[in-house]
């Protein structure tokens, strides 16, 4: 088995999953079976079908590049808007002669399309759904606005874009304009399994979570903006060289609207998809002409199927996917190694049998406290100094000072409202204090943002499940490990908080397994520290109770520190060898759990002077 | 100054068309971006009607029920499959609603400009050389009117009282006994009928194909945005600047072909200004 090789935490990643050379093979048929559809179709095709199979070809393109973005959540209202701009850039060059021929044209199409995509990503770095919406919605209008009133280059005298001989033919262009899907096929393939497209994914989830994992957001966004206009513009580029003389109206905001609403209603997550889409965006409205029914009503079929998908949290296409493979594995005679099957999905996770990675892990009853007799002059894995955070005239964290030594548990606990979650906040980068620093093995992480936070070795998980639903359990692993990890590193992880198998998509998952999945994924990073922000919330009591001794032997394995936020005292007592207790935004205990919790101070904050009197 | 008199008029349709979809922002969270299709299907279906021979008032009444028969259709998805859904889920469905009716309207009335009734015409008055037309008078004033009453009804009437209730915390309203779909799908009938009938007054003077008057959600979202989505008189306020600057490059030949750039411009720097620190996409 070969694994990715990774250039350092989020630089340059080449990521891989099981198999990598079988992968690579398998990519190399993809590819080649690809090229054969195209060859066999242009030899089986009549001049019409061929003529219509250009359309499906540019469309699916559009597709590609729109099934990303939509995959991560964003909306965008203009990808034909990429494409025009793609056309004109043809079209202007192919009117110029200038150099490069069509093949060149279209490249330059696609990069014209990409600074466009790159603006517009940088607006999206604020601005999302509906916000987001309005404005792409608004840059469709516009750029069809202004193109009719300029028209395409060379529309007025009618002069169409020179096509080299060796494209000359409707069943050359076909091969090309194939051969080009193919190609934009594979590279959004690749993009997806990379890295920064897992991320992608995962931002369709939680943009704070995809940062706390060490993925920068704003960059994902970019690459992703970009990569979509570009797609959409090479797509546009072919389009000019079909038509010869490109219009408008086949680029209208009108038309935009209805791929995406065709991209919701299939899913076109994946390239296989996006096919399926411009086969339905560009059959449709044909049969609907050949039986004599307006084609226009196809608009109207994709906004009515984009309705009830709209109501589905995981997206149709991945549906379909996960019903298709569950019919083959029963086809196959598989049905255990199902990954995530119903059983899992439905119940709570049990804990699991006992392996090598949890040898180390003490009795539920009896947890071991790691770190709990670390010597006190140890440099601490985490150190925070005078934080201070104040929200108007409300002071939410007034001069809060803890450390963490390596290899220890540390609780933090205290009544609601106490500034458990914001101290959380300002420790992983999310909030800036008015004051305090924070330190990591040493390292100052002031003024770091958070994802620079998480590849520096501060991970943390979240108080809601933030595992995004579109992904695998083993490709969020993955992704939030940051590093090559093999099948079995990851299985190990799992296995040690008692998770589901790595193969369940997380959208099958309930909420408890959920959040063990978020605390395997924060320690197979390997991160300095790791705080937990209620990891036991939605588990239940036996569960919880596994967990405290499941991280105490997770903490030695991985070389972590973890800083434990918590409402259940007992799991505090067992897992933890000190605690913090933070009221009103100030420490008011810190010690061992046993004496801690028995203090005066404590009693007061969590049941009020009368009662503790 | 002519030019941006007789932009007014346009303004005043984007003032109206902004404030209302503020009024539906703050009453039942959601950005209708398909609100100026559906009600430009009522208002096309006037034009046919009246076309085909139909007094003007009967067509105006047939065009009105339609608009807000699909309006309060769309208020009924929503409040039946999408009620609790976030603002921007629910604002998505509604551009599936915008492709639906759109799709519809180029299936009845095709993609060609429509002969619409001249309800209201000619010259209301004139100023230094700069006329007013009553069209431009009764757009501006109807935004006025709106943005004037919608307040009033929220502060200072029962209704009002039940309509922030169920806008602020409709789990609560429920359980003191007001039933929230019912209201939010008035609010959605009321904008149907309210769009479609400012619509009918404006169609003859504008471009008014089904798909544009479909995109003049886009100057209505700067509208409203420029109120960012909540502020009654900053959405009117906008509105008519929109309209009054792009009045003013319309007459200008060097800015002509960018008049319809300006919503864009606005939108991107009133969106990046208000949501500049919008780091993440939740809260906590």
């Amino acid at each position: 088995m070969r694994h990715g090789r990774a250039t350092g935490p989020g630089r340059t990643w080449v990521h891989q999953t099981a198999g990598g050379g079988l992968l690579a093979r398998r990519d190399a048929a993809g590819i080649a079976a690809g090229a054969a559809l195209v060859l066999i179709a242009s030899l089986v095709l009549n001049l019409t079908s061929l003529f219509d199979g250009i359309t499906v070809v540019v469309t699916a393109l559009v597709l590609v590049g729109l099934g990303l973005l939509v995959g991560g959540g964003i909306t965008c209202l203009c990808q034909l808007s990429f494409a025009a701009i793609g056309a004109y850039t043809v079209s202007q060059l192919s009117l110029w002669n200038a150099p490069g021929a069509l093949l060149g044209w279209i490249v330059a199409g696609g990069l014209a399309a990409g600074v466009f995509g790159l603006l517009i990503g940088l607006t999206a770095l604020r601005l999302r759904g509906v916000r987001l919406a309005i404005l792409t919605l608004a840059f469709a209008a516009l750029t069809d606005s202004v193109l009719s009133v300029v028209g395409f280059p060379g529309a007025a005298a009618m002069t169409e874009v020179v096509r080299p001989g060796y494209l000359m033919s409707t069943r050359q262009y076909f091969i090309f304009a194939g051969l080009a899907l193919v190609a934009g096929g594979f590279a959004a393939v690749v993009f997806s399994r990379s890295r920064t497209g897992l991320a992608l994914r995962c931002m369709r989830s939680s943009e704070r979570a995809t940062a706390a994992i060490g993925c920068s957001v704003a960059r994902t966004k970019l690459i992703a903006f970009t990569f979509a206009a570009v797609l959409a513009g090479i797509a546009g580029g072919i389009e000019a060289g079909q038509s010869g003389i490109s219009v408008e109206s086949a680029f209208a905001p009108v038309q935009s609207l209805s791929l995406l609403a065709l991209a919701v209603m299939i899913g076109v997550e994946y390239a296989d998809a996006a096919v399926l889409g411009g086969l339905v965006a560009t059959v449709v409205p044909n049969v609907l002409g050949d039986i004599g029914v307006s084609p226009t009503y196809a608009l109207m079929l994709f906004g009515a199927g984009a309705v009830p998908a709209l109501r589905s949290e995981v997206p149709p296409g991945e549906q379909l996917r996960m019903t298709v493979r569950a019919w083959l594995r029963r086809r196959a005679g598989r049905p255990g190694s199902a990954p995530g099957g119903a059983g899992h999905a439905a119940t709570p996770p049990e804990p699991a049998a006992a392996g090598a990675a949890s040898a180390a892990v003490a009795g539920p009853g009896q947890p071991a406290r790691p770190g709990a007799g670390a010597p006190a002059g140890q440099r601490a894995a985490l150190q925070v100094t005078g934080v201070e955070v104040r929200f108007g005239a409300v002071t939410a964290l007034d001069e809060v000072s803890l450390e963490v030594r390596p290899a220890e548990l540390v609780g933090l606990i205290g009544p609601n409202g106490a500034g458990k979650s914001t101290l959380v906040d300002v420790v992983t980068g999310f909030l800036v204090p008015h004051r305090g620093s924070v330190r990591v093995n040493g390292a100052c992480l002031d003024g770091l943002p958070p994802h620079r936070r998480a590849r520096a070795g501060l991970r943390r998980t979240f108080q809601q499940d933030r595992v995004p639903l579109g992904l695998r359990v083993g490709q969020y692993l993955r992704l939030a490990a940051a590093r090559a990890v093999s099948d079995a590193e990851i299985a190990e992880a799992l296995e040690l908080v008692g998770g589901p198998p790595a193969g369940s998509p997380a959208a099958l998952l309930d909420v408890g397994s959920r959040r063990l999945v978020e605390v395997a994924a924060g320690f197979l990073g390997r991160p300095g520290v790791l705080v937990l922000d209620e990891p036991t919330a939605g588990l239940g009591a036996d569960a919880k109770e596994h967990l405290a001794g499941r991280l105490a032997a997770a903490i030695p394995r991985y070389g972590t520190s973890v800083l434990l936020i918590e409402h259940d005292l007992d799991m505090i007592r067992a897992a933890c060898g000190r605690v913090y207790v933070l009221d009103y935004g100030r420490l008011i205990a810190a010690g061992p759990p046993a004496e801690v919790l028995a203090s005066d101070a404590v009693s007061r904050a969590y049941l009020g002077d009368k009662v503790a009197r | 100054m002519q030019g941006f008199v007789s932009g007014l008029g346009l303004g005043g349709v984007y003032a109206f068309l902004g404030v209302y979809l503020c009024t539906m922002y703050r009453l039942i969270g959601v950005v209708s971006l398909g609100m100026t299709a559906v009600a430009g299907f009522g208002a096309t279906i006037t034009a046919i009607l009246h076309g085909d021979g139909w007094p003007t008032a009967a067509a105006c009444a047939a065009g009105l029920g339609v608009a807000a028969s699909a309006s309060a259709a769309c208020g009924w998805i929503m409040a039946r499959f999408f009620a609790g859904a976030s603002v921007d889920k629910q604002s998505a469905v509604t551009i599936a609603f915008l492709l639906t009716t759109l799709g519809a309207a180029q299936v009845a009335f095709g993609a060609t400009v429509q002969s619409f009734p001249a309800v209201i015409q000619g010259r209301a008055f004139a100023i230094g050389g700069v006329t007013v037309t009553s069209v431009t008078l009764v757009c501006v004033a109807a935004a006025l009117a709106l943005a004037i009453a919608v307040p009033l009804v929220i502060r200072h009437t029962a209704l009002g009282t039940r309509l922030i209730a169920i806008s602020e915390r409709p789990a609560t309203a429920e359980l003191l006994g007001i039933r929230t779909s019912p209201v939010a799908i008035s609010v959605w009938l009321l904008g149907g009928v309210l769009v479609a009938l400012l619509l009918l007054l404006v169609a003859p003077s504008i471009p008014n194909d089904s798909a544009s008057l479909a995109l003049l959600i886009v100057p209505a979202c700067t509208a409203a945005l420029v109120g960012a989505l909540r502020r009654l008189g900053w959405a009117l306020a906008g509105g008519l600047a929109l309209g009054g600057v792009q009045g003013s490059m319309s007459l200008s030949k060097a800015w002509a072909t960018w008049s319809e750039a300006v919503p864009m411009v606005v939108i991107a720097a009133v969106l990046l200004w208000n949501e500049r620190r919008e780091v993440w996409d939740a809260a906590r």
